[in-house]
């Protein structure tokens, strides 16, 4: 022992040889609970700062509103501020990036998109309309976001339409063919993906495949201009007389422009229909809070902006309506009858307004109308057996009743008129069991409730 | 009303018997059969020619050592700059540029310039045109005053032709305003002989191009109008600013087509020219044309017409024996791109992209769509392939307008370059020679080379004052300003100078200059086609100064020919007249020939 302590002492007075020193191991291991502390900090650390910035909130986008339209401004404010109220919401930034895209403030709608799909990696809108912007200008980019999207929805066809033309466009032709094949599968009657198809066939100069890919979307859109002036041009290229047909002649003459494929979720985005949104919000709201004045602006404001829309008319003449201002609101929609003939609503509206100025037979010829457009609407239906009714026309307001309750059948107004006519005309049973179906489906109102005694208390009165 | 009615009786009759014959259908015609036969009959045994490529090139470079397209506008003492008038209005043909013309006034042998001015819009007195004559040492001197050119109008296109066969060329101004005809005096001098002459356009008249369509010697004027526009109209862009119109929210309007009668016996000053818009058949479309090109496109001889619409489908307009036109565009693949969609077609080319004897169209168009190569895959028959010729991705960002198709570097391949400018407002670029208002608008031009198998942008390797410069570019005219044997051009600018590029690309071959003169009538052949064969390998060429976007070329028909040091011959298919083909005798390259109608031998046709 003594021999040794003056070894070791003077050995660790020395400094010893780097790589023999027996006393190293030793040292560390007593230094490396502090080590161990510093590197669990330094991770925690990293940790943290990873996660930080995986889930922080980029900046919001602002692009400059000063010179932009007024509504437009107001409109893009208002979306802004939900983002800034609710930062973790994936529909306020994707609803943002809508508007913003709407308006071509491109980069700053695909910040929006991006963090959306942060937030919400399950839906799918916010990926495709990123791609959707990128893809007529950075293709590459745009089909990473095509091919997220695709895994999230794999049944929406014009998604696998678009991936196919960014790819066609990158020359990428066999991947192009694959993706319209699925456009085809996921949607089986529009003729797109059968021209997609064809138009691979001839650049592959197969005119023979191109036509009859061809025949198959005519098959499907017998009047589509593209299909009828690609399968002409395809003919003629595989050396076969097209055959002009009347339909060929006038899809080749028309100039119209080529249809696409109908594609909800980016219309949703199309500039004017955004605005259009925002505008009936504000309106509607206006609405609701009673504000028919400010209501009524919007409305009009709305008319000007898209004049193809029935709906503002139809809501503008009930807030006439509402205002005590009956003329304004029969001539609101006598026009919007006269704009839009085919549409139900417009004549539906219009028959109250009509009543509402004693016209009775001119409401019920709007109702007939109404539902010889859409037969199974039911409120048109009700109406149409109240005027009945009205006439004395028995048979036709029972058979309106149950066409209405046919078409929807949870309208307990219809239940409960069917219960009464049936009622009038000594059917006691039949009405009792008409007006408790009105009764079971509101059972909050007095009213069915109380004709349902009254029904029931006569056919008691009215056994045998 | 009056068009739409037109629209409604269009003779559906003739496009029926003509798809019936089989006319549309490419071995119908002798003269297609001829043109195509003859450079292997003549060389006979010959084997079949070389596949596309052959004539390949490699810089071995990543960056060019030496400024390749130089801007020579102030060593040159141009000091054009164009005027767009009072911006307040955002008044669209301000945004839309105008053109220019590279053409000999005086025939002095070198290339004078016309630089079509905008000014204010509405206002009386003379617009922004300037003439300039090319003098000693390559200077230009501004002329306009002493040549009699000031005219009112917000001055748009050019082209240019002798349309009196009195041996000088003239020209034809398009404007949003009346557009104007102005004869030479045969010294530089000119006089405003619009409405002696019969032409009456008050429509906004954009491309126009001479050529003979009834073969009759003289030249006939073809104007594409573009929309129905109105100084009040008030546009704006996406988020609500005001910004210029774009043509999707006006209507379209009619081309017209002039038939040049000659010099009646009664009048022998000047030509006279009759509208035959409706019996021609044009009128039965209304489109929004910015581009044009003439050229006889289904090889029967006769010549037709290319219209690029803006926003909607080009018409071919295909001339048929009766000298009615019908609109072939959209079965002969040349109205959409190959996604089937309407573009905005400005500018257009035709050249043998790919050397296989067919000449393809190029059109160029807005950002966010790309620029089309139309390329032929049999006579008249024509197909998308942008994508596979690697010209697709490159022209995404950018709004092409003016395009010239030349063999810039002699390696026996048509190469392209691309005047560029917005027309709604984008991003600002980093770099830009432009003021603040137009700073949105300001983008890079480009450059592609063709090495035979596809084209490259050449713009990332810089080293070129041509894709330097940020502006707001418009036209883009070629010609051999220096007459060194090479392609120079210029590109003008909305609000911002006309420049002048040298061409100074290293060259990787040989060349020729080619002038097709026909004596009987004193000019340039225009419309003719021009073969020129080198060894095995036949190269194709029109005589169509016509062409891009606004502008007038150079009458010169040049041609790079790699490493062939000599040519073996050239047939010229003249415009006019019976149907003829003579061949030239071959030559050494590197010079400039005129081969003039009647000194080469008839291969075939009717001589006159």
């Amino acid at each position: 022992m003594n021999n040794g302590t003056p070894e070791n002492s003077k050995q660790m007075d020395s400094p010893p040889p780097a790589s023999t020193s027996p006393s190293m191991p030793e040292k560390t291991w007593k230094n490396r609970p502090i080590l161990l502390l510093l590197v669990a900090v330094g991770v925690s650390a990293a940790i943290w700062f990873i996660s930080q910035n995986l889930n922080s909130t980029p900046k919001v986008p602002k692009p400059d509103f000063t010179t932009a339209n007024s509504n437009v401004a107001l409109a893009t404010a208002q979306l802004l501020k939900a983002v800034e109220d609710k930062p973790n919401s994936a529909e306020a930034w994707g609803q943002y990036g809508e508007i913003l895209m709407a308006h071509e403030w491109n980069s700053e709608a695909l910040i929006c998109f991006d963090q959306a799909a942060k937030l919400n990696p399950k839906e799918m809108r916010w990926p495709y309309l990123a791609a959707i912007l990128l893809d007529r200008q950075e293709p590459i980019l745009a089909l990473d976001k095509y091919d997220i999207a695709k895994e999230l929805d794999s049944g929406y066809a014009p998604l696998w339409m678009r991936r196919g033309n960014t790819l066609l466009g990158l020359n990428r032709t066999d991947e192009a063919e694959a993706s319209f094949k699925k456009a085809l599968e996921a949607d089986k009657n529009q003729p797109f993906p059968l021209i997609a198809l064809a138009r691979i066939a001839g650049i592959r100069e197969n005119w023979k495949m191109a036509t009859e890919l061809l025949e198959q979307a005519k098959s499907v859109a017998p009047k589509n201009r593209e299909v009828l002036v690609e399968l002409t041009r395809s003919r003629m290229l595989l050396g076969v007389n097209p055959m002009l047909g009347q339909a060929e002649q006038s899809a080749i003459l028309s100039g119209q422009r080529y249809d696409t494929m109908p594609d909800e979720i980016y219309s949703a985005i199309n500039e004017q229909e955004v605005a259009a949104r925002f505008a009936a919000m504000q309106a509607d709201s206006a609405a609701a809070k009673g504000d028919l004045q400010a209501a009524a602006e919007g409305y009009v404001a709305l008319i000007k902006q898209r004049p193809e829309m029935v709906r503002p008319r139809l809501n503008l003449a009930s807030v006439f309506l509402q205002s005590g201002q009956a003329p304004l609101a029969l001539t609101t929609l006598k026009e919007a009858v006269q704009l839009f003939p085919e549409d139900a609503r417009a004549h539906y509206a219009y028959s109250y307004a009509l009543e509402g100025s004693q016209q009775f037979e001119a409401a019920r010829r709007e109702r007939e109308e109404a539902v010889r457009l859409k037969p199974d609407f039911a409120e048109a239906h009700f109406a149409l057996a109240i005027s009945a009714e009205r006439d004395g026309d028995v048979d036709q307001a029972i058979q309106s009743y149950r066409l209405a309750i046919q078409s929807d059948i949870r309208l307990a107004r219809a239940h409960l008129g069917l219960g009464l006519t049936l009622q009038k005309l000594g059917k006691l049973e039949q009405a009792v069991e008409a007006i408790d179906a009105a009764v079971k489906l509101s059972p909050g109102d007095p009213v069915p409730k109380r004709y349902l005694d009254k029904a029931k208390e006569l056919l008691e009165k009215n056994r045998p | 009303m009056q068009w739409a009615a037109i629209h409604a009786h269009v003779n559906l009759d003739l496009l029926q018997s003509l798809v019936a014959s089989q006319r549309i259908s490419p071995l119908s015609s002798q003269m297609h059969l001829l043109r195509y036969l003859i450079p292997f009959l003549v060389l006979a045994g010959c084997a079949s020619k070389l596949p596309p490529g052959n004539a390949t090139k490699s810089t071995g470079t990543d960056s060019y050592q030496q400024p390749c397209l130089v801007d020579i506008t102030k060593l040159s003492s141009l000091d054009f700059v164009h005027d767009p008038g009072d911006l307040d209005g955002f008044s669209m043909p301000q945004i839309m540029g105008s053109g220019a013309a590279f053409f000999d006034i005086d025939g002095d042998q070198d290339l004078d310039l016309l630089l079509i001015g905008g000014k204010q819009l509405g206002a009386n007195g003379s617009g922004g045109d300037r003439l300039y004559r090319q003098e000693a040492g390559g200077k230009f001197a501004d002329i306009t005053q002493w040549a009699g050119i000031a005219t009112g109008g917000y001055g748009m296109g050019v082209a240019v032709g002798d349309i009196d066969n009195d041996g000088d060329l003239d020209f034809f101004l398009t404007r949003y305003g009346a557009d104007r005809l102005f004869q030479n005096r045969g010294d530089g001098r000119f006089d405003d002989i619009t409405e002696k002459a019969g032409i009456t356009n008050l429509q906004w008249g954009t491309a126009a191009s001479f050529f003979d369509f009834d073969r009759d010697g003289w030249l006939d004027l073809f104007i594409a109008n573009y929309v129905d526009f109105y100084p009040g109209s008030v546009c704006e862009d996406g988020s609500g600013r005001r910004d210029f119109c774009g043509p999707k929210s006006l209507l379209g309007t009619v081309g017209r087509l002039y038939r040049n009668l000659g010099k009646p016996a009664t009048q022998t000053v000047h030509s006279q020219f009759e509208d035959i818009t409706v019996p021609s058949g044009i009128a039965r479309r209304v489109g929004k044309g910015l581009g044009v090109l003439c050229k006889d496109f289904n090889g029967d001889g006769l010549m037709d017409i290319f219209v690029a619409n803006d926003g909607e489908e080009n018409f071919l307009w295909v001339q048929y024996e009766n000298q009615m036109f019908s609109n072939e565009a959209i079965l002969r693949g040349v109205a959409l791109n190959r996604f089937g969609e309407a573009q905005a077609n400005m500018g257009v080319v035709s050249e043998d992209f790919n050397d296989d004897g067919l000449s393809d169209l190029f059109v160029t168009h807005l950002a966010g769509e790309y620029n089309t190569l139309f390329q032929a895959s049999q006579v008249g028959q024509f197909s998308d392939r942008t994508v596979a010729a690697g010209l697709s991705l490159s022209s995404l960002p950018f709004t092409g307008f003016g395009v010239a198709a030349a063999d810039f570097d002699h390696d026996g391949d048509v190469d392209l370059a691309i005047a560029n400018g917005g027309v709604k407002r984008g991003r600002p670029a980093e770099k830009k020679d432009v003021n603040a208002f137009w700073s949105d608008y300001a983008q890079h031009n480009e450059f592609y080379l063709n090495d035979g198998k596809g084209f490259e942008s050449q713009r990332r390797l810089g080293g070129s004052d041509f894709t330097e410069h940020t502006e707001v570019s418009r036209s883009l005219i070629h010609g051999d300003i220096d007459n060194d044997g090479d392609v120079d051009f210029l590109v003008t600018n909305c609000a911002g100078p006309a420049r002048l590029y040298r061409n100074d690309f290293p060259k990787l071959g040989n060349w020729l200059s080619i002038s097709a003169i026909d004596p009987l009538l004193k000019r340039s052949a225009i419309g003719a086609e021009i073969q020129i064969q080198v060894g095995e390998r036949v190269i194709t060429r029109d005589l169509n100064p016509s062409s891009g976007y606004l502008g007038c070329n150079d009458t010169r028909v040049h041609v790079g020919l790699g490493k062939a040091a000599r040519y073996d011959a050239i047939r010229v298919y003249w415009p006019n007249g019976g149907t003829e083909i003579e061949e030239f005798p071959g030559g050494d390259s590197n010079q400039t020939i005129t081969v003039k109608r009647g000194s080469g031998r008839i291969l075939a046709g009717d001589t006159r």
